[in-house]
């Protein structure tokens, strides 16, 4: 009874207390690679769902640039500047420098479609630090498990070559997960480093005497390199010319397509993103919210591997989540 | 000496009034906030085992509808016979039918791995440890199923809970079992879509107080322990599948106090808490008690003027019979009391005016014989002065014939 009479006295001074105001919050989004752009869709359907209501309750001044890792810094600095009330960023790199800009300005960043290993983007995943948290990729498992698909699909295949961004950091931990499966396989992994178009293509160019279509397969891991149309239209010419099968990211590009694709899809993860952008609001230091695993996904395009004359697995076809025909 | 404290009567009779009511209204006020609050709490203990069994329906329909897919795979799939192939091929096939199921696995009754398909690379995908195969052979629940303890990722510090289901032939011979891994991030979203009242919290944890499924997977991430919360605390002191029966009043998982209520799914060993905004889940027990308040306020009220109508009503007459008496005592006795009260009060008027009335009589025939007295008195008077003024005159002659005699005496000797 005490304890009801103390409800009701408390429920009454409660009663009394001013509504909280309703806010607007603003958002700057640093949509730093294209191939990623859909996540943007699925954080704000996120949000949505949470009722952040865009123009209501939420303001989103969305900066949009292909991999041009220099814009990267004017923009989020503008965030800064404009005292934003959160970063939403993607890819690694943009998450990178947004972790470095925002230090000390107390504006939480929200990331996706960014590896945490060799990053130093968090100190760990179920403590981030700092003030910044996200949607991580699944790492270097990620390209283990391309490399055990590409070579369950073209088992005759004892070399693998790999084409990446050179420099890029992410594909350091890649390479190193990488290493001792081919070496478990007795196979050889062969890189491909590259900045842009025309090195990819003088590079292929080179290396075009020592493909053999009975040996080798071209394998695609994490890295911007490739989801750049143009460049996998010139890895996809050389491919095709060369009767090279490639697997890894689902591309399809000029007529030039892959056999499967491992990846994280966009929208799902803009909404675990979103998820924690409504803790942030609510209060939560950022840094203190665990960082969340994306889950991947495999689709496998049936139709390529049999222009390709490439018998697909049935086991492999049973584990799909997807099957284009 | 002791000192006697005075007060009027109509000071007394309104205290006496306001004091009998005031004590009517708490007692009865007092009994029906009691014995309604009562009611309330039940009834919302009530709500809240509805609703703590309905999430705990919900959850424990994810963990039998995964039991079930294993069943149902182990029933139709020729497990009993197997060929390496064929077993690889059923195994990816429900990998890509159930996203929740991380890694399966074949052992045959000999508990030997036979196959095996993953989600994850090779190398994550590690084989099951021997401790842990031999306690999926050895649960009484192989018989059936058998569900493990939770565990928590390294990489991604998601929960994962192993399930077993026994592989039998048509003649029930053992042929080994069918385990999956299954990742309960899957049933995050069942969990936080679980709606209790507009500000409550449903979340599940197992007998050893860990967090396994909440609207607010941070928390699942961090790996929370909740063994210091007073519902996990009676849960797992509890050690068997019943649910409490009263929803208590103690720290939710927010620190705030809240209504809670646990539901143990009994197979796997965990429970489905939920928790209401005690505010809110007291709202109805809250309103009655303001509307007891409030009509116990209006008869307060009531009770303060009845009281002192109450006490003027029987007072008036007294004080118009006090007057009247000092009056008379004053000696005035052309008094007359208007008071028309069909009662004691009444009577007594009426006996007091027929009283003055007698008074007034008395004292105009003594009046009477008092005057016809002081007239024969007044005659006496005037006698007795006629005759006083006649015994004086002889008196002064008398004192002049004495005085003259005086002085021939006088006039003689000299």
């Amino acid at each position: 009874m005490a304890t009801v009479t103390s409800l009701v006295v408390g429920s009454r001074s409660k009663g009394k207390a001013k509504p909280a105001v309703q806010r607007t919050y603003r958002v700057g989004v640093l949509s730093g690679l294209d191939f990623f752009a859909p996540t943007l869709d699925g954080f704000k359907t996120g949000l949505a769902d949470l009722g952040y209501i865009e123009g209501t309750n939420i303001s989103y001044d969305v900066q949009k640039t292909n991999f041009d890792i220099a814009a990267y810094d004017g923009i989020l600095r503008k965030f800064v500047a404009d005292k934003v009330d959160l970063i939403f960023v993607f890819p690694t790199e943009a998450t990178q420098e947004a972790k470095t800009i925002t230090q000390g300005t107390g504006i939480p960043v929200v990331f996706t479609n960014a590896f945490t290993e060799d990053t130093n983007i968090v100190a760990n995943i179920r403590e981030p630090g700092g003030n910044i948290t996200g949607v991580r990729w699944p790492g270097p498992d990620l390209a283990l498990q391309r490399f055990e698909t590409l070579h369950e699909m073209v088992p005759h295949a004892s070399r693998m070559w790999i084409p990446y961004q050179k420099g890029y950091p992410i594909v350091k931990s890649q390479l190193e997960a990488l290493r001792p499966a081919f070496a478990a396989a007795g196979m050889t992994l062969m890189e491909i480093p590259a900045s842009n178009t025309t090195e990819l293509g003088a590079e292929l160019q080179q290396q075009a005497k020592s493909f053999n279509k009975d040996t080798d397969a071209i394998l695609l891991i994490a890295e911007p390199l490739l989801t750049v149309p143009d460049n996998f239209a010139v890895l996809g010419a050389f491919a095709d010319e060369h009767n090279i099968p490639i697997g890894g990211t689902m591309e399809s590009v000029q007529g030039h397509e892959t056999l499967f694709g491992i990846i994280p899809q966009n929208v799902p993860q803009g909404k675990q993103a979103a998820f924690l952008a409504d803790k942030i609001f609510k209060g939560i230091p950022a840094g203190t919210l665990p960082v969340v695993s994306a889950e991947s996904y495999l689709q496998v395009n049936y139709k390529a591997a049999q222009k390709a004359g490439i018998t697909v697995p049935q086991d492999l076809l049973n584990r799909a989540n997807e099957i284009i025909r | 000496m002791r000192s006697t404290a005075s007060y009027s009567l109509a000071t007394v009779m309104t205290a006496a009034f306001l004091g009998v009511g005031l004590l009517s209204i708490v007692i009865a006020s007092g009994f029906g906030m009691y014995f309604g609050s009562q009611m309330q709490q039940k009834i919302i203990a009530g709500q809240q085992t509805l609703i703590a069994q309905n999430a705990a329906n919900a959850v424990q329909d994810f963990i039998q509808k995964k039991v079930d897919i294993l069943q149902v795979t182990a029933y139709f799939s020729d497990l009993g016979n197997p060929n390496q192939e064929s077993l690889q091929l059923m195994l990816s096939k429900l990998l890509g039918q159930e996203p929740s199921f991380r890694r399966l696995f074949f052992y045959d009754a000999q508990k030997r791995d036979v196959a095996k398909v993953s989600r994850l690379s090779e190398g994550a995908a590690s084989q099951l440890s021997p401790q842990t195969v031999d306690d999926i052979f050895s649960s009484p629940g192989a018989v059936e199923a058998y569900i493990g303890p939770v565990y928590i990722d390294n990489i991604t510090s998601e929960p994962m809970v192993l399930m077993a289901v026994p592989i039998t032939d048509v003649f029930g011979d053992f042929h080994g079992v069918l385990i999956a891994e299954v990742n309960l991030k899957f049933m995050w979203d069942l969990v936080g879509s679980l709606r209790v009242g507009s500000g409550g919290k449903a979340y599940v944890v197992d007998r050893q107080g860990d967090l396994i499924a909440a609207a607010d997977i941070s928390r699942v991430l961090k790996g929370q322990n909740l063994k210091q919360l007073a519902t996990i605390k009676e849960f797992i002191a509890s050690g068997n599948a019943e649910p409490n029966e009263n929803a208590t009043i103690s720290k939710g998982i927010d620190g705030a106090d809240a209504v809670s209520h646990y539901v143990p799914l009994g197979m796997p060993d965990w429970a489905v808490v939920v928790e209401l905004p005690v505010l809110e889940a007291y709202d109805p027990v809250i309103r009655t008690l303001e509307l007891s308040a409030w009509g116990a306020g209006a008869g307060l009220l009531f009770s303060i003027a009845a009281a002192l109508w109450l006490s003027k009503r029987i007072i008036r007459p007294l004080l118009k019979l006090r007057d009247a008496v000092r009056h008379i005592g004053g000696g005035k006795l052309d008094v007359k009391i208007d008071i028309s009260s069909v009662n004691e009060i009444g009577e007594l008027a009426e006996d007091f005016n027929s009283m003055a009335s007698r008074l007034r009589m008395y004292t105009g025939e003594l009046e009477a014989e008092v005057s016809e007295r002081t007239s024969e008195l007044n005659q006496k008077v005037s006698e007795l002065e006629r005759m006083n003024k006649l015994m004086v005159g002889r008196e002064l002659r008398m004192v002049e014939l004495k005085e003259e005699i005086k002085r021939l005496q006088t006039a003689k000797e000299v």
